[in-house]
C-alpha cells in the first residue's frame, strides 16, 4: 500500500461498485466493533461508508495522476475500467521499435543484442576480450567478444561462450546453443563446451553427469532427444496427424478447428457438401490416441535423472543453486538447478498503449508513435477533479499565502525535519490536527461537501472530525489573471477573518491560531484548506501492521455550474449547466504507535 | 533571466545567483569550473560535488596518464596550448534549465578505458530534472523531467530517458537505459512500473508535482 511516502491520497474509482455492489457492506459487518454510520450528512444515510481496508477497495484505490477522465461519461477511469490497445512494441534497452509482425513471429523479446544478466537481471554489456590497456589497438575492437554484467561480474565465459562479433548476439547465441545440444545428443564422446573450460568444480561435476546421462541412454538414440523443442515438434506432428485422421472420419467433426483451416481442398469440398445439403451418413469419430513411441514424441521419465540431480544438489553449495526467480526468468522450460547453467536472458519488449473508456470507447490516452514520452491525446482526471492533500498543520509552511504543499525532499536540515515529522508515529488519544487542502483545476467555482465516518472502520476506531465540511473553492482562473491581480484577489478571498499578512502557517503561527468549527483555515485563488482533527484509537495487542496504518476515507461531493457547451469554449454559451460529482478518496495519515511495544 | 525579481545581494545569502538565475550554494564543491555549463535557473545545493575536472585531455599525451585540470587558473598560463584546445569543445558536465541538484550529490563524468587510456565522457543533464540528496551520478545522459529520489546511484554510462522516475535508494547499473516514462527501483535497478499518465502534470497550477516544472521550487530556494 505504501507505494507513495506519507502523506498520500488515493481516489476510489467508481468501477469497484459496478461489478459487485455488496461486498463493502459484507466486509464491514465482519468487524466486531462496527458501528452503524451516524454521520449527519445525507450521503451516509443513503449508502454505506467506504472501508479502505476491505480487500475489494484495494483494487480501486489509485493515485490521482494514474487516473484518466472520460469526457463523455464524466467519470474517472482507472486501469481496471479502460481498454488498452498496443500502439507499438519497443525494447527498453536499445529503444528500438519492433514491428508487431516481428513480435508475432519472433516473440516478445529483443532479437538484437540486448541481454540481461541471468543472475541479477541488469543489462549485459558486450566487450571485446582483449586487454583494454593495450595502446596500439585498432579503432574498432575485433573479437572475440564476451557478455559481461557490470553489476555482479557474471560473464558469458561462465558458460564458455565467446562471440565472434559484437552485433547480432541473438543469432550467435542460438547457434551456440543449438550446436551444444546437437553435440550432446548426437555424439556423447565429444566433450561439451563446459568441459573445455572448467571454471568451477561444479561445472565439471555437472557436465560429467550430463555425459553419464547420455551414456546411459545411448543405446536408444530416439530416447536421447530430451530436448524440449524437438519433443514439441514431434508431439505436434503426431497430434496434427491424429486430428487429420479423426476429422477424415467425421464429416462435421473437429476438422474446421484443425490447423488446415478452411483453405485446404478437403475442407472446401466438405463445406460444399454441407451447403448442397446432401446429408451423408455421419460416421462415428475414431477416438484419438496418445503418443506411443519416442518418434511420436513420447518421453518416458527415467528415475535415474532424479537421483542424479539429487546427488548433484546435495554436493552443491547453496549459492551455486538457482533461485526461483532466476529459474522463472529463463526462457522456455529451461530451468536449470545450478547457476553455472543459466543462460543470458533476452530483454523483454515493452509496449506503448493507448487507452479507451470501457463504457463508451472514447479514446482517453494515446501516446505518440515515436520513442518519447509525449501524448497525442490525454484526458487526465487531475484536470477535472479536485486535488486533495492532507498535511500536518504543524509542519505546513506556506510561503506568503501560497497553497500548503509538500515540496521535494532536497536534503536540507529543514527538509529532513519535515520528513521526520511526517513519518512520526501517531499517539493514541492525542489530538492531531491536519490541513486538508482541496485544489480546483476547473474553471468554475466548486462547492465542496466533505464527509467522513466519525470513527474509522475496524478495531482501532480512530475519531476523525472535519471542522468545516462545506466550503467553496475558487475557480482555476487564467494564468494572466493570477499574474495581474493575484495579491488583491487572494487577500480579499480570505474568509478566515485573519489579517491578510497572517496566513503563514508556520511553527509559531500554528500555536497562535485556533481552528474553529465551520470556518475554513485558509484559501487562495483556487484552493481552500480546512482543518481535520484526528484522535487515533487504541491499537489492539495483536494488531497487524496494516491496522496500525491510519487511513481516512473521505466522501467528496462537488457541485458546480459550467457552460452547457462544456468543452467548446469558442461558442459563447450563456446557458449554465449544473453538474454534480461524488467520489470516495482515502487519505494516508500515518502510523499509530503501539502502546504495547 | 526574469528581471522582475530584484537583484539579490550576493554577499549575504547561502547561494550565489548568477545573471542567468543559476543558484550555486557557497558550500558546493566545484572543480574544473570552465568545463561545466549551467543553462540557467539551475540550483546546486550545499555539499554538491561537481567533478568538472574529469575531462578528456586533447591531444592525448602518450606518456602522462594523469588527467590534469588544464583550466585551473594557475596552470592555464603554463599549459597554454592544451587550455586553448580544450576551451573549444570540452564540456565535462552540462546541466539544463531549472534543474535541481540536491544536497550532498556527486556528479562525476563517466570514464572508460580506451586504447590504454581512461577516457572521460561528458555528463549531460536535461531540463527540469530533480536529483535527490545523497546521490552519486555517473550517467552519460539524463533527459528532461526526470525525478531521481534520494540516495540513488546512477552507474557509469547509464541513460535516463525523459519522464522516468528512479525511486529512493536505487542503484541503476552501469550502462542501463531507462526507457521514457518508466519507474525503476531496486539494487540493481529494474523497471518496476510505469509512471501515471498524469506524471508531471500540475492541473491545479499550485505547488510542485513530481516530474513537473521546477521553476517555483527554484524560486523558493534561497
Amino acid at each position: 500500500m505504501a507505494q507513495n511516502p506519507l502523506p498520500y491520497t488515493y481516489y476510489s474509482c467508481p468501477c469497484v461498485n459496478t461489478s459487485a455492489p455488496v461486498p463493502i457492506l459484507a466486509a464491514n459487518r465482519k468487524h466486531s466493533r462496527e458501528q452503524p454510520p451516524t454521520d449527519t450528512t445525507e450521503f451516509d444515510n443513503e449508502e454505506q461508508t467506504f472501508d479502505s481496508r476491505s480487500p475489494r477497495a484495494n483494487l480501486s484505490l489509485v493515485p490521482l495522476e494514474h487516473l484518466l477522465w472520460c469526457t463523455e461519461c464524466h467519470q474517472m477511469r482507472c486501469a481496471r475500467c479502460v481498454l488498452e490497445e498496443v500502439q507499438c512494441w519497443y525494447c527498453p534497452a536499445c529503444l528500438f521499435e519492433v514491428p508487431s509482425s516481428t513480435v508475432r513471429s519472433e516473440g516478445n523479446r529483443c532479437t538484437r543484442s540486448c541481454y540481461n544478466c541471468p543472475i541479477c537481471t541488469s543489462p549485459l554489456t558486450i566487450n571485446p576480450m582483449e586487454d583494454p590497456r593495450q595502446e596500439d589497438k585498432p579503432e574498432h575492437a575485433t573479437g572475440p567478444f564476451i557478455m559481461m554484467c557490470p553489476w555482479c561480474n557474471w560473464s558469458s565465459l561462465d558458460l564458455g561462450i565467446k562471440l565472434e562479433k559484437g552485433t547480432n548476439v541473438t543469432a550467435q547465441l542460438a547457434k551456440i546453443r543449438n550446436g551444444r545440444k546437437a553435440g550432446k545428443i548426437q555424439d556423447a564422446e565429444v566433450t561439451s563446451p563446459t568441459q573445455e573450460q572448467p571454471l568451477s568444480p561444479l561445472a565439471i561435476q555437472h557436465s560429467s553427469i550430463d555425459d553419464a546421462e547420455a551414456e546411459a541412454t545411448s543405446p536408444r538414440p530416439d530416447m536421447l532427444s530430451t530436448d524440449h523443442d524437438e519433443l514439441f515438434t514431434r508431439l505436434r506432428n503426431f497430434y496434427q496427424q491424429q486430428i487429420v485422421e479423426s476429422s477424415e472420419a467425421s464429416m462435421f467433426g473437429p476438422s474446421f478447428s484443425s490447423t488446415d483451416g478452411f483453405s485446404s481442398p478437403s475442407a472446401i469440398s466438405r463445406l460444399l457438401n454441407i451447403y448442397t445439403g446432401k446429408k451423408t451418413k455421419r460416421t462415428k469419430p475414431v477416438p484419438m490416441r496418445e503418443a506411443l513411441s519416442p518418434s511420436e514424441g513420447l518421453h518416458i521419465h527415467s528415475p535415474a535423472d532424479d537421483t542424479d540431480s539429487l546427488t548433484c544438489l546435495s554436493t552443491t553449495p547453496w549459492p551455486d543453486t538457482t533461485t526461483t526467480a532466476q529459474r522463472a526468468l529463463q526462457p522456455g522450460d529451461h530451468a536449470p538447478p545450478f547457476t553455472s547453467d543459466l543462460w543470458p536472458i533476452a530483454t523483454l519488449l515493452r509496449t506503448k498503449r493507448s487507452k479507451r473508456c470501457r463504457a463508451c470507447r472514447t479514446l482517453l490516452a494515446r501516446p505518440e508513435a515515436r520513442m518519447n514520452y509525449r501524448w497525442r491525446i490525454r484526458t487526465l482526471a487531475l484536470n477535472h477533479m479536485p486535488k486533495l492533500t492532507l498535511l500536518p498543520l504543524a509542519t505546513t509552511t506556506t510561503s506568503s499565502g501560497g497553497m500548503p504543499t509538500l515540496g521535494p525532499d532536497l536534503g536540507t536540515p529543514a527538509h529532513i525535519a519535515q520528513r521526520a515529522s511526517l513519518s512520526a508515529p501517531l499517539r493514541t488519544g492525542q489530538t492531531h490536527t491536519y490541513l486538508l487542502t482541496t485544489a480546483n483545476p476547473l474553471e468554475d467555482v466548486l462547492s465542496v461537501t466533505l464527509a467522513t465516518p466519525p470513527t474509522t472502520p475496524g478495531r482501532v476506531g480512530t475519531r476523525v472530525t472535519i471542522l468545516c465540511p462545506q466550503f467553496s473553492v475558487g475557480k482555476n482562473s487564467d494564468v494572466w489573471d493570477e499574474a495581474l491581480g493575484a495579491q488583491p484577489a487572494a487577500a480579499s478571498k480570505r474568509r478566515s477573518g485573519m489579517p491578510s499578512g497572517m496566513p503563514t502557517v508556520g511553527e509559531d503561527g500554528a500555536q497562535a491560531r485556533v481552528a474553529e468549527a465551520g470556518k475554513v483555515w485558509a484559501s487562495g485563488r483556487n484552493w481552500t484548506s480546512v482543518v481535520v482533527e484526528v484522535v487515533p484509537g487504541m491499537l489492539p495487542e495483536d494488531a497487524s501492521e496494516e491496522e496500525a496504518d491510519l487511513e481516512i476515507a473521505v466522501f467528496v461531493r462537488i457541485e458546480y455550474e459550467t457552460d452547457a457547451a462544456g468543452e467548446e469554449k469558442a461558442v459563447a454559451a450563456t446557458a449554465k449547466e449544473k453538474r454534480e460529482e461524488a467520489f470516495w478518496c482515502v487519505l494516508g495519515v500515518g502510523t499509530i504507535q503501539s502502546t504495547f511495544a | 533571466m526574469s528581471s522582475s525579481r530584484p537583484a539579490r545581494k550576493s554577499s549575504k545569502g547561502d547561494y550565489i545567483e548568477t545573471d542567468s538565475g543559476n543558484k550555486v550554494s557557497r558550500k558546493a564543491l566545484i572543480t574544473g569550473t570552465p568545463n561545466i555549463t549551467l543553462a540557467g535557473r539551475t540550483v546546486l545545493m550545499p555539499d554538491v560535488h561537481l567533478r568538472g575536472d574529469i575531462v578528456r585531455v586533447r591531444p592525448p599525451p602518450p606518456t602522462t596518464t594523469t588527467s590534469t585540470t588544464s583550466l585551473d587558473p594557475s596552470s592555464a598560463a603554463t599549459a597554454k596550448p592544451s587550455s586553448s584546445s580544450s576551451s573549444q569543445s570540452t564540456t565535462a558536465i552540462s546541466i539544463g534549465k531549472s534543474t535541481i541538484i540536491a544536497t550532498s550529490t556527486i556528479l562525476r563524468p563517466p570514464a572508460r578505458l580506451l586504447r590504454g587510456l581512461l577516457q572521460p565522457y561528458p555528463l549531460k543533464i536535461g531540463e527540469q530534472v530533480l536529483i535527490g540528496p545523497g546521490c552519486v551520478v555517473e550517467s552519460a545522459q539524463i533527459h528532461n523531467h526526470v525525478h531521481v529520489g534520494a540516495r540513488c546511484v546512477l552507474g557509469a554510462f547509464s541513460v535516463l530517458r525523459e519522464n522516468c522516475r528512479v525511486l529512493e535508494g536505487s542503484c541503476v547499473p552501469a550502462g542501463m537505459v531507462v526507457p521514457p516514462g518508466a519507474v525503476v527501483a531496486g539494487r540493481p535497478a529494474r523497471v518496476v512500473g510505469e509512471v501515471g499518465e498524469g506524471f508531471g502534470v500540475d492541473g491545479v497550477g499550485e505547488g510542485w508535482v513530481e516530474g513537473g516544472e521546477l521553476r517555483e521550487v527554484v524560486r523558493g530556494i534561497r
